[in-house]
């Protein structure tokens, strides 16, 4: 067996971390000249030959063409200490364009969309009390009116097991502190939250994924849900291999607002009368959720947002 | 019993025949999801009514330019 191929050793082939150069970045105003692929700056002392060109958020492109193209280009040669070649010739003329130059791991290196949740800024994936990737179950289209008050509440009202929808809460926990908050509704259908780890469904809420996954293999799922049919608060575990009904209590609440949080790993839930410590300590998954999507059924969302650790 | 080819809003309907208030749903291998209750109608029950629940989930969903049959469907 190939050393390489023993597991738990680094593949001798396999580009290093240390092997990767480290990014740069150097914003400059540059003059380009249509037809022309000479370009003039300030100062080339900060960039070097094939460094990846973009357009900085201050775009000139318009409607007429744009300066440059939004991707692979690259600077091919420095003429002098103010002039450089690009690898194709500007489609328009402009004077003192913010520039983007950047090395190592360019955009360009990337396919698109492969940024999944637990690989973007986390500025971009915070939890926030809004409802994102709509999907119909039970033959709900576009007909039906799911989600309303500017985006907190989803909500099914087309009789048992009719058109519905899921949706996802904007974000996700993150690994530290967080508290989110909701009202589930009293209905025949359950209402409420599913919450998934991301590990276990990195790509959850992209096209083709979906918005849930129940019970993923190895990986912990709960359900949060009320109802008036049944009448009761349930709470129910996966636990990786198998599930456990943590609460089945009567009665279900009716406007109440439910809430789970995490503090310093420990990770609780409170269904308005009662609080169910669903891990006493150390948890750190990366937590998305979803709505139910039996009908009729409704979960409004009061609050959700990730807190710096030790905030509470 | 596998259910799958059923409508789940034909299924709560055969539900309710069966005097079933209570919430019923499809599981992913078309076994019927009782939500831990430990007194509903058994499969047999529900399978002699689904007939009478598709009929009934059809005739209402002719009548209505939604095509909605599930049972206590708001008005149009």
């Amino acid at each position: 067996m190939a050393l390489s191929k023993i597991q738990g050793m680094v593949d001798a082939n396999a580009i290093t971390t240390e092997s990767i150069a480290d990014a740069t970045e150097v914003l400059l105003d540059a003059t380009y000249t249509n037809g022309d692929a000479t370009v003039t700056v300030s100062s080339t002392g900060s960039l070097s030959v094939g460094m990846n060109i973009k357009m900085s958020f201050k775009s000139k492109n318009n409607s007429s063409g744009d300066i440059m193209p939004k991707t692979g280009l690259k600077i091919v040669s420095i003429t002098n200490s103010t002039t450089f070649e690009m690898s194709a010739a500007a489609g328009q003329s402009g004077t003192n364009i913010p520039t983007q130059f950047t090395t190592g791991v360019t955009t360009d290196k990337l396919a698109e969309h492969v940024i999944t949740n637990t690989k973007a800024d986390p500025t971009d994936v915070q939890l926030a009390p809004y409802w994102v990737n709509i999907e119909y179950s039970g033959g709900g289209n576009t007909g039906h009116t799911f989600i309303t008050n500017y985006g907190t509440k989803i909500s099914a009202s087309n009789g048992n097991n009719g058109p519905s929808a899921i949706a996802k809460v904007q974000g996700s926990t993150g690994h530290g502190d967080f508290l989110i908050r909701w009202i589930p509704g009293y209905f025949w259908g359950w209402s409420g939250l599913k919450v998934g780890d991301l590990a276990g469904s990195p790509h959850i809420g992209q096209p083709g994924a979906g918005l849930t996954q129940n019970e993923p293999p190895g990986f912990i799922f709960y359900s949060f849900l009320n109802n008036s049919s049944n009448n009761v608060r349930y709470i129910n575990k996966w636990d990786g291999s198998s599930a456990t009904v943590l609460q089945n209590t009567s009665s279900g609440t009716n406007g109440a607002e439910w809430s789970m949080w995490r503090i310093g790993g420990v990770t609780k839930v409170n269904d308005s009368v009662a609080t169910t410590t669903l891990q006493a300590s150390g948890d750190t998954r990366d937590y998305y959720f979803a709505s139910s999507g039996q009908g009729p059924q409704s979960c409004e969302l009061k609050e959700a947002y990730r807190l710096t650790r030790g905030a509470a | 019993m596998d259910f799958s080819k059923y409508n789940e809003a034909v299924i709560a309907r055969a539900a309710a025949l069966c005097s079933y208030k209570k919430s019923v749903s499809l599981n992913s291998d078309g076994t019927l999801n009782w939500w831990g209750e430990k007194t509903h109608p058994t499969d047999s029950e529900m399978n002699a009514k689904m007939s009478a629940a598709q009929t009934a989930f059809d005739s209402q969903a002719d009548t209505r330019d939604d095509s909605n049959g599930a049972l206590d469907a708001p008005d149009e």
